[in-house]
């Protein structure tokens, strides 16, 4: 016990202190950039050190906050898999970046924000209080809206880093919310404490206050539109935030709040609606997405929902194994389609990267593992972990088939956009005499995919092997979910056929239709899903029309503070002078000066002697 | 060791020195040794009499750091920039933490009184050393303002003083609604807030407030915004507090409250359609403001007793001390640079020069109350208890957080993203120096110590009623 308290202890300082380089970084610097990359891999070492001590729950006090708070970190199965989760694939995205952002003057500074993301995570993930737990939570919020807009010239990169850090500040003020309400609560906002009470349940109000935050965190629908505006950014972080760690930090919150929500409550069938929804839509947005990282976006919204879903139907076990095999293959993914998007001159267009690794057989191979993955192939990561959420769902809450119809129509989409993307990608490119396409020399080149190796090696084995680790100690913990699991695997087959067929027929549909014809021209009603009915123009709407009454506001204000108020007061004023100037005008005429001295005279002695006498 | 000795001579020798370098102003003098020798002086002085004398309450040794730190800040500015009427600068920067320290080491209400009055008259001087139409006008505004509010203020001490034994500091007793005239004691209780309303400044009276920073130099806007408003703040919650009689404070509250929440919303969206650089700031301390005067409301309804509050209001008023005076003394790095305040001229700085837009991030997130940065702890503190008064009033104070982040945003975002602005390419500046790093970085510290570790300094606040 001792061991893993000093581990986790120095590993969060030294993080801490490695998050400052944040302020320094500003040209390259190898000996910076390098020093980050050991810290990431002494980060993974101490990842590995603390994997096999998960058995209990360790709590770490740190210092006195203010009022009843003390900082405090924890760890616990939760924190185990999620700090391996993060230090692998945030190590592969360093090396990736090293290489990626090769010729930008402000790689340092880039890899040091990554650094400073990591950390900050590392902080959500092992905070015990709350306190702490929020500043990890707005750290990454942060890092998240300056890495977004890390490319400044970009006016894109302005309005959806700027939207990003907006939504994220709602759910934000629900949070805090939400924490006002369990301190008054439970009188404190210490994890271990609060939750433990499973008597006292948590309130319907603060559960949606919470769900505000968690959907702004984990964009879901209707606060999801961050999501697919921050595709803008460079690969890297959409690979690291905002796949595999920053989305799932709502999902994160939300597996904490399990043991307190009531599992009859109208807060699980509201995540549950929502959560559909948005896989279904979310679904068939990915398909007609013309920009694979917004494909890939998409589709992390829709994967996102599965976990929400699989929280609120009671299985915390799955969604947590589903958020570890979906942080390695899409992170993957998305690194893969900034390596394509790089080689043709960072156009993001799927047209444009037609026949992109023809000559690359291992890139290949790699795409089609993350693909296969994100289909849930069997023998892949999602099939084991996504399928079972399905069953779950289908066997635990029978009563409810909208729910386990749009899971199941879910699963088929993810298999057909996942099967486009590798069948536009395969085509082969109309002009391949092309070589000027290639701008970038071999040797970043080798960096990048270096890193995609190590995350495909690690998508292959995170779903058979990540089974015992991620489900395997929970047996003493949460009985009910693994004994459901081995119960519903008699029963998968369902599921399971239905998934490898969509996969076939729209691998191959689509491949033939991408090479004999081009794009058919698309009903209306595809234009509105395409562009989620519109609710990016929606709240680009509104943020134009809070611009305006603020402009007019002010103007308003500026007219009444400089112009009305002083002229009220110089008014006020000149009148009073000319009273006075009058008065005194008519005192100098020689009768009245008299009768005012005289007057003067009186009133004065008045005074002295009422003065004297009391 | 006689206290007031101390007091008194650290006070005497501000005026003194500022009243040596009024005198030299118009000739060419070496003020930058008397300055600063004075500034040390003062620290000694301070130091030596935190170190005499054990502060049951940290609130007054606390304020008078802050008021220390605010003037260094103030007086680093000018030698680095110095303008052409420094000496006067210099000179109003004595006069005013003189008459500050004094409004803090009062030990009766005429000594109070008499500072706090006195504090005017160096800010509206150092006002009028810009020398432009609009610094007369605000100079006017800003006396008028004060003015009323400190002889409504002298007119309600006056009766509190000849009806009952209230002493200074010492928990109140007048103006009991009870009595026979709850109207008029509620009106002298009115009265009795009214200066500090007005310093702090709070929504329909803060009119003053912007004029005036836009038409101070730099280093007068660190002093106006570190301290000028903490004496307010100051007022509000030691003096105002210990003259009138609870039952009166409970009957004001709800209105301090509506007051405060209007303040908060509505400042926040009026501060957002700004283009002026330092209009938009003016108006975000005015939204920092309105959390004390919603967090003393709270106070007063719950009973007088919450320390944990009491805590929060003063690391409200430390934390806004600090990101304030950061925020200025950007404006003021850019201003020496540029010569304009509009912020659409400095469309492009984060790609021009991005060591200055780096510290730019870091105060607007610091303003815009983050955790884990100061102003964050202050804020929650107040909005828990709040919750716990009402959680209908802390679900609208709490959308407080949004309107923050978009009124930040305002000038931030124009400021980091797009091509550089023809202004700034045709202008040839450099980006930080050596000395605008040794300014900055000491405020970032102290930012993230009081957001990490606030407990260093809350640990030592009492409430009021033990104040020393």
């Amino acid at each position: 016990m001792m061991s893993l308290a000093s581990v986790l202890t120095t590993s969060w300082i030294v993080g801490l202190l490695a998050s400052v380089t944040t302020l320094r970084a500003q040209k390259h610097s190898t000996s910076i950039e390098g020093s980050i990359l050991i810290l990431h891999f002494g980060f993974v070492m101490s990842a590995l050190l603390l994997f096999p001590m998960q058995s209990s729950d360790t709590s770490i006090m740190l210092w006195h906050w203010a009022g009843p708070h003390h900082l405090s970190l924890m760890y616990n199965h939760v924190s185990a898999v999620l700090t391996m989760l993060l230090a692998v694939v945030s190590l592969c995205v360093q090396i990736y970046s090293f290489g990626y952002m090769d010729l930008d003057r402000r790689r340092t500074s880039f890899m040091s924000l990554l650094m400073f993301f990591t950390f900050m995570m590392w902080t959500v993930i092992i905070a015990q209080n709350w306190i702490l737990l929020f500043i990890g939570w707005e750290g990454i919020s942060v890092s998240s809206f300056l890495l977004i807009g890390f490319i400044r010239e970009d006016l894109r990169t302005e309005k959806a880093s700027l939207k990003a850090i907006v939504i994220n500040r709602i759910g934000d003020a629900a949070l805090i919310y939400a924490f006002c309400a369990i301190i008054s609560q439970y009188m404190t906002l210490d994890y271990f404490v609060f939750s433990q009470q499973t008597q006292n349940m948590l309130w319907q109000s603060t559960a949606f206050a919470c769900l505000v935050a968690i959907f702004a965190k984990s964009a879901q629908w209707p606060l999801h539109v961050w999501l697919p505006n921050s595709m803008v950014a460079p690969a890297p972080v959409s690979a690291l935030l905002h796949a595999a760690t920053l989305v799932t930090a709502g999902v994160i919150l939300m597996i904490r709040l399990d043991l307190i929500i009531p599992s009859d409550s109208m807060f699980r069938t509201v995540v549950q609606a929502l959560s559909s929804w948005t896989i279904l839509l979310m679904s068939c947005s990915a398909y007609l997405q013309s920009d694979i990282k917004k494909v890939i976006a998409y589709s992390t919204i829709a994967q996102v929902g599965y976990m929400c879903i699989a929280v609120s139907v009671g299985a915390t076990d799955l969604a947590l194994y589903h958020l570890w095999t979906h942080g390695f293959f899409k992170a993957q993914l998305f690194l893969i389609a900034g390596l394509a998007s790089v080689r043709r001159h960072h156009d993001q267009e799927m047209d444009a990267l037609k026949g992109v690794f023809s000559k690359n057989w291992v890139m290949k191979l790699c795409l089609f593992v993350g693909l296969f993955a994100l289909a849930g192939v069997p023998g892949f990561g999602g099939f084991y972990s996504k399928e079972r959420i399905i069953e779950f769902a289908l066997y635990h809450s029978p009563e409810k088939w909208w729910l386990q119809w749009s899971l199941l129509i879910g699963a088929a989409l993810t298999a057909m956009y996942s099967a486009r993307i590798g069948a536009i990608l395969l085509t082969p490119y109309p002009q391949h005499s092309d070589e000027h396409h290639v701008e970038h020399s071999v040797h970043e080149e080798r960096y990048m995919q270096l890193a995609i190796i190590a995350l495909t090696f690690c998508t292959l084995i995170a779903g058979p092997f990540g089974e015992l680790p991620v489900l395997g100690f929970l047996n003493d913990q949460a009985p009910r979910g693994v004994e459901f699991i081995k119960q519903a695997l008699s029963h998968g087959w369902v599921v399971l056929f239905c998934s490898i067929f969509f996969i076939i027929y729209r691998f191959f549909s689509a491949f033939i239709e991408r090479i004999t014809c081009a794009i058919e021209p698309q009903p209306r009603i595809w234009q509105y899903v395409r562009a989620d009915f519109y609710f990016d123009a929606m709240l680009d709407f509104i943020g134009r029309q809070y611009q305006k009454i603020a402009s007019w506001l002010a103007v308003y204000e500026s007219r009444v503070l400089e112009k009305k108020v002083p002229n009220l007061i110089n008014h006020g004023c000149e009148h009073i002078g000319e009273q006075i100037d009058f008065s005194i005008k008519q005192a100098q005429q020689p009768d009245r000066g008299v009768r005012y001295m005289a007057f003067g005279v009186v009133l004065s002695a008045i005074f002295l002697i009422s003065g004297s006498w009391l | 060791m006689n206290l007031s000795l101390f007091e008194n001579s650290i006070i005497g020798l501000n005026i003194l020195m500022g009243l040596l370098l009024w005198k030299h102003s118009c000739v060419k003098a070496h003020w930058q040794p008397t300055a600063f020798f004075t500034m040390l002086l003062n620290t000694i002085a301070l130091s030596l009499l935190f170190y005499s004398h054990q502060y049951s309450n940290a609130l007054i040794p606390l304020l008078s750091a802050l008021n220390l730190l605010a003037s260094l800040y103030a007086l680093g500015f000018l030698a680095l920039y110095p303008s052409a009427y420094a000496i006067q600068e210099v000179a109003c920067l004595l006069f005013s933490f003189a008459c500050t320290q004094g409004v803090f080491f009062a030990h009766n209400f005429l000594s109070f009184y008499i500072f706090f009055e006195l504090s005017i008259l160096p800010l509206g001087l150092w006002i009028l050393c810009n020398h432009s139409l609009q610094s007369r006008s605000a100079t006017r505004q800003f006396v008028l303002y004060t003015a009323i509010g400190s002889m409504l203020f002298l007119l309600a001490l006056l009766q509190a003083l000849s009806s009952s034994s209230v002493s200074f500091l010492q928990g109140g007793g007048a103006f009991n609604p009870l009595a026979p005239h709850p109207i008029t004691s509620l009106f002298y209780a009115g009265c009795i807030f009214m200066p500090f309303l007005v310093k702090l400044p709070i929504w329909p009276l803060h009119g003053w407030l912007p004029l005036a920073h836009t038409q101070a130099p730099t280093a007068g806007s660190i002093v106006l915004a570190s301290i000028i408003l903490k004496v307010g703040a100051f007022g509000l919650m030691s003096v105002a507090h210990s003259v009138i009689h609870h039952e009166t404070l409970i009957a004001i509250g709800p209105g301090f409250l509506i007051i405060g929440l209007i303040s908060l919303l509505l400042m926040a969206i009026v501060a957002a359609g700004q283009t002026d650089l330092k209009k938009l700031i003016a108006y975000s301390s005015i939204v920092h403001m309105s959390w004390i005067i919603i967090g003393y409301a709270i106070f007063c309804l719950t009973g007088f007793n919450d320390l944990v509050l009491w805590q929060g209001m003063v690391n409200q008023l430390i934390s806004h001390g600090l990101t304030s005076a950061g925020l200025f003394l950007c404006v003021g790095f850019l201003y020496v640079r540029l010569h304009t305040r509009e912020i659409s001229e400095y469309r492009g700085l984060g790609t021009h020069s991005p060591i200055l837009a780096r510290y730019w991030t870091f105060f607007m997130l610091a303003n815009a109350a983050l955790p884990g940065t100061s102003g964050f702890v202050g804020e929650f503190i107040i909005l828990s208890k709040l919750y716990l008064w009402s959680p209908s009033i802390a679900a609208l104070a709490v959308i407080g957080v949004v309107t923050g982040i978009v009124m930040n945003l305002r000038y931030y975002a124009p400021m980091i993203y797009g091509a550089a602005s023809p202004a700034l390419q045709q202008s040839h500046m450099h980006d930080c120096q050596f000395y605008e790093h040794c300014l900055l970085i000491p405020l970032v510290l102290g930012i993230i110590v009081l957001g990490v570790y606030p407990d260093c300094i809350l640990h030592f606040i009492k409430l009021p009623g033990v104040l020393a």
